[in-house]
């Protein structure tokens, strides 16, 4: 998927029912939709709007390529699956993440690697999730982030970091001399 | 971005034939302000993307909620959703068309959080929406979540002019829709225009979701 065209969509089937509507049924369509619109919450307007903070400019974005939890092949319960796994690939740079439950209930784990191996410094990327009050971390400059923002990844390239709160989530890895690649989003959840 | 004039903006500024009447002649594309917040956010200027924001954010709150996401989720879903806008700032290849993108792109998010949330085998996107759709019986929706977000797409590429005549005779009052003479009141245009005009509104947004939004 190339990272600007919008997911593949099944709005021309839907496009096509509405467009099948009388005038009075489209109106009554437009009712439900304009009805339907109550205002998003000032603070989830607030989050949008400060979330520009968290753009990495500098930073080349590493694609989702693989998420562990929206392959379809299996039918297996949630309980049944493995640690989600998610991968991530940049020209240079790819990203394997693990996600499991932490070691506080409610809380998540992230054990991941780089490929090519080697040492980087990592920022976890949050997107203050709904919690109105948010941790200034002023060591990590405009990224708002939590206690554990920044990890290093050994010579490995391993890293890991424990107690996440559930939300948004990117991580910016920062190799010695080469340009810092910052992951798509995800949600952990 | 490639171009300042996308191939898709004659047709979103197309009228249809015999439009007249000041009350529906909404500005064309070209003043069409999201393209330049879009450069303007791209080039670093934060008032540009709370521009965005602003604008935008009630189209994506509206399709996480007709997905039937409770306030928690659809507010984890609409930031999902805007960090993905702003880390393609300068991807977004036709930026005229940017709510159709936000919708897809959060439709999109709302169901991979639904398919991840959900205990069960995997289903389509209709199957889902249909199962979706049925959840809530109390005042039977007659719109899928994904003709929701496909109708929002069309309703904002409409004139100015459209999208409030439609408001006005659509949502408003507190006892049912307003009378012909109280939109034309409102809108201060001949209220034996509202016939007309209204069928014309009507046929653009058909067009548009003709259009391939």
């Amino acid at each position: 998927m190339s990272s600007q065209d919008p997911p593949a969509d099944d709005g021309l089937d839907a496009a096509s029912r509405l467009r099948g509507l009388g005038d009075e049924e489209l109106l009554a369509a437009l009712g439900e939709m304009l009805g339907q619109r109550e205002a998003p919450p000032r603070w989830s307007v607030d989050l949008a709007r400060e979330s520009y903070g968290l753009r990495a400019i500098d930073a080349e974005l590493a694609a989702l390529t693989s998420d562990s939890e929206l392959e379809t092949a299996g039918s297996r319960l949630r309980a049944d699956r493995g640690p989600r796994l998610v991968a991530f690939d940049a020209a240079a740079l790819s990203v394997e993440i693990e996600i499991e439950p932490g070691s506080r209930a409610g809380r998540w784990r992230l054990i991941g690697q780089l490929i090519p191996a080697g040492p980087a410094r990592i920022q976890v990327r949050r997107a203050a999730a709904a919690a109105p009050a948010r941790d200034a971390a002023d060591d990590l400059g405009r990224f708002a982030a939590d206690e554990q923002g920044h990890l290093a990844a050994d010579d490995l390239g391993r890293f890991a970091v424990d107690d996440l709160a559930s939300g948004p989530l990117s991580l910016l890895c920062v190799r010695p001399g080469e340009q810092a690649v910052a992951t798509a989003w995800i949600t952990i959840a | 971005m490639a171009s300042d004039d996308p191939p898709g903006a004659a047709a979103i500024g197309a009228r249809a034939p015999g439009n007249r009447g000041a009350a529906v002649t909404g500005p064309s594309a070209a003043d069409d302000p999201v393209p330049g917040w879009l450069r303007a956010a791209a080039a670093g200027d934060a008032q540009a993307w709370d521009r965005l924001v602003d604008r935008h954010a009630g189209l994506v709150w509206s399709i996480c909620r007709a997905h039937r996401l409770s306030e928690q989720d659809a507010a984890d879903v609409s930031q999902l959703t805007w960090m993905r806008l702003l880390e393609n700032l300068e991807r977004i290849r036709d930026p005229s068309r940017l709510a159709g993108w936000l919708a897809t792109t959060c439709r999109h998010e709302c169901l991979a959080f639904l398919r991840r949330s959900r205990v069960s085998t995997p289903v389509a996107d209709e199957h889902l929406d249909r199962l979706l759709g049925g959840v809530e019986s109390a005042d039977q929706p007659v719109l899928a979540a994904d003709q929701h977000a496909t109708l929002w797409q069309a309703f904002l590429r409409l004139s100015e002019g459209c999208q409030r005549l439609l408001r006005a005779l659509v949502v408003d009052a507190e006892d049912g829709p307003p009378s012909y003479r109280q939109v034309a009141a409102a809108l201060q245009v001949p209220v034996g225009s509202l016939g007309p005009t209204r069928a014309r509104c009507l046929d653009q947004l058909r067009k548009l979701l003709a259009s391939g939004i």
